[in-house]
């Protein structure tokens, strides 16, 4: 049974998000609106999240710039990170590329096979 | 419990929670076809036309969710022309309308 | 001459107002006399009353017994006779034999149909509570097999577990012949059957419910494990009065009569039992703060346990561990690796009367153990060990070897504080008297602490007078 922080500002994606992984995969979920949440949410966690499911575009502080203010936590370090953006910004790919996040996913993401998705990404076997 | 069935139960969920909310949907909508109206007038802000752009690609990453496909396909193309400084007034219409059409068939 | 006259008849005068003044005072003092004497005798009086009424009071009571058993009898034919007939008559119409029903008719005539179907529920919890409660139920105790008991369970919930969509999972973690308990089977299966009942109506569709049984030496217990809301902290004990549900306007919707739980602690505490319901502790639950949002239910479970000393009915409401008010009495040495823990027992065991000593190790407990068991009689010989399994160095394992196979210190009773359950642990459980499971519910620990104690001076009473064991009886 995994455990999985899902950061992203909209409500709806974060809700349908939470539930696919919920009822699908019987994973554990709690969510975080913002970047600034996201990374204490993350931070203060007994035990650390399994991964972090994270969107791209949010104010105040973006999904990359929220990685890398993760990175320099070295308890945080560790736990891959999935960024959720549009397919459609193929220059943007490359910045992400760049990042060093474990995986993308694409928005949107079919709720369905959400839990399946992320397990084939991480390499874990369910 | 089979696969199947955890699904069903999976998408009966996700149809309540598109019921819950349609309002913001509509909204969305709503703001998009302001923009349109705007841009035919020839009134169309930088600000509007940004916002616009934001809740269209908004639009384009959870349509798809719901099972709308042709949604966010047409939700995108919004996107792209609302980059332009100077949209086309009457494909933005346009896409505006068959949007629409696309979520509430027959509204 | 009519001078001296006139002083004659000035002074009989003065005589006659002096008379008339004293006259009047000694009036006035005999009335209030009489008014003394007149509140004396009303009090008199009222406590003459008074010691009648009481008098009468106490044959009331008895009598008020008799009319309240007569009572319930009464009530349990008069109230559901007209019931049936309602119920009949609301069929009869709902089906159609008496000429068509309109959809708006049928409809009505459905609301009908279940309400009285739920006062007939309402009604019959009601009088089965009065009459366990009152001593008046017959229990019918025999051997049964708590896993065959929660299996027939466990198959009467599987429709509707199927239509809400919902999986029960039954484990039994318990060495086969160590699941036979003495109870009364139908109440026990009453019991599970309204565990599973609650566990699917408040479980959200897609999840599991589980049944889980577990035993060692001293205890038998079943756990029903659910993923639905939870339930409050604060109503956590409360739920198992009359009448209480969690979020009423939903309980009315799935039809509970708000006794199911009150009727579930009667008959355990009838059996000897424990019954209780304690959160489960989800991962975003525990790490909930206002960043991070949980999603999802961890859900409740809801623990039955059965001691085995316990003999059934012997008190309708035996000692629980929800009600436990007897004071402690005697020297506990308290041993947890964890500083914490031993603060925190330690003033939950003082509060409870006992006097505490703390051990940080294994190596502690034993030193301290030989110690007081080679001082001489007045000094207080430790009562009881609460024993942490998991410790550094000496390992709780080994401790309770060493401590065992010393004469001096193998009779005081041990009772192992574990996160495990006992059926993990079953080489550790052979040695130990009694066991508590982290984390641990204060009343429990009190409660077994008691009854291990209780066991102990039974045994020692015992043995001093049997010269021929050799051993003494722990």
């Amino acid at each position: 049974m995994r455990r999985i922080l899902i950061i992203d500002d909209e409500e709806d994606i974060r809700e349908v998000a939470a539930l696919s992984l919920e009822a699908t995969a019987g994973w554990e979920v709690a969510t975080a609106c913002n970047g600034a949440d996201g990374l204490r949410a993350a931070a203060n966690s007994r035990p650390f999240p399994d991964a972090i499911l994270m969107d791209v575009m949010m104010p105040d502080m973006d999904g990359p710039t929220t990685f890398r203010l993760m990175q320099q936590n070295p308890d945080l370090a560790g736990i891959p990170v999935l960024l959720l953006t549009a397919k459609v910004q193929g220059v943007d790919q490359r910045r992400f590329a760049g990042l060093g996040v474990t995986a993308v996913l694409f928005k949107p993401f079919n709720p369905l096979t959400l839990a399946e998705q992320i397990c084939e990404k991480l390499g874990w076997k369910e | 419990m089979t696969e199947t069935n955890s699904d069903e139960k999976t998408a009966s969920l996700l149809a309540a929670m598109w019921l819950r909310n349609r309002p913001l949907v509509e909204e969305r909508l709503a703001l998009l076809d302001r923009a349109a109206a705007a841009t035919a007038d020839g009134g169309l802000t930088d600000e509007l036309r940004e916002e616009a752009s934001h809740t269209a690609h908004k639009l384009a990453g959870s349509l798809g969710m719901y099972g709308y496909d042709e949604g966010t396909r047409i939700a995108r193309e919004i996107e792209v022309l609302l980059g332009d400084a100077t949209p086309d007034a009457a494909r933005l219409g346009n896409k505006a309308a068959e949007l629409r059409r696309a979520i509430f068939p027959g509204a | 001459m009519s001078f001296s006259l006139y002083i004659f008849i000035g002074l009989f005068l003065l005589c006659i107002c002096l008379l008339g003044v004293l006259a009047l005072r000694l009036a006035r003092k005999i009335r209030q006399q009489q008014r003394d004497l007149g509140g004396l005798s009303e009090s008199l009086q009222r406590s003459r009353e008074d010691a009648a009424e009481q008098k009468n009071r106490l044959a009331e009571r008895s009598d008020l017994d008799r009319a309240k058993d007569e009572f319930i009898s009464t009530v349990s034919h008069e109230l559901r006779t007209p019931l049936t007939s309602i119920r009949g008559a609301l069929g009869l119409l709902s089906s159609g034999l008496l000429g068509n029903v309109d959809t708006r008719a049928q409809n009505l005539l459905r609301i009908a149909s279940t309400n009285t179907e739920r006062l007939i529920r309402l009604i019959n919890d009601i009088l089965d509570l009065e009459r366990m409660e009152s001593g008046r139920a017959p229990v019918n105790v025999r051997r049964c097999s708590l896993y065959d008991l929660a299996r027939e369970a466990v198959d009467s919930m599987s429709a509707l577990a199927e239509a809400a969509q919902i999986r029960i999972e039954l484990n039994s973690y318990a060495a086969h012949d160590s699941i036979y308990f003495n109870a009364d089977p139908d109440r026990i299966l009453q019991v599970l059957t309204n565990l599973l009942s609650n566990a699917i109506k408040f479980s959200p569709p897609v999840s599991t419910v589980s049944v889980q049984i577990e035993a060692n030496a001293e205890a038998l217990s079943l756990k029903v494990v659910d993923r639905g809301r939870g339930i409050p902290a604060d109503k956590l004990e409360s739920i198992f009065d009359r009448f209480q549900q969690v979020e009423s306007s939903d309980s009315s919707k799935k039809g509970g009569t708000g006794l199911g739980l009150a009727i579930c602690r009667s008959i355990i505490h009838q059996h000897g039992g424990v019954i209780w319901a304690q959160p489960n502790q989800g991962w975003a639950q525990a790490n909930q703060n206002e960043a991070m949002t949980k999603h999802g239910n961890p859900g409740t479970t809801f623990c039955v346990q059965f001691s085995r000393n316990a003999r059934v009915g012997d008190s309708i409401l035996p000692v629980a561990a929800t009600d436990v008010t007897e004071r402690g009495e005697g020297l506990i040495l308290v041993c947890d690796d964890d500083p914490g823990i031993r603060t925190v027992v330690s003033e939950q065991l003082s509060r409870h009367g006992y006097d505490v000593i703390e051990a940080g190790s294994g190596e502690e407990v034993i030193a301290l153990a030989r110690e007081q068991a080679m001082r001489d009689a007045p000094s207080p010989a430790i009562s009881a060990i609460l024993l942490d399994h998991y410790l550094p160095g000496l390992s709780g394992w080994e401790t309770l070897r060493q401590l065992k196979n010393s004469p001096t210190t193998a009779a005081i009773p041990v009772i192992v504080l574990s996160v495990s359950s006992p059926s993990e642990r079953p080489l550790l459980v052979g040695e130990a008297q009694g066991w508590v499971q982290k984390p641990y519910n204060e009343d429990l620990l009190l409660a077994e602490l008691g009854r291990v104690l209780k066991a102990r001076a039974k045994a020692v009473k015992i043995s001093k007078h049997d010269f021929r064991t050799s051993r003494l009886t722990v």
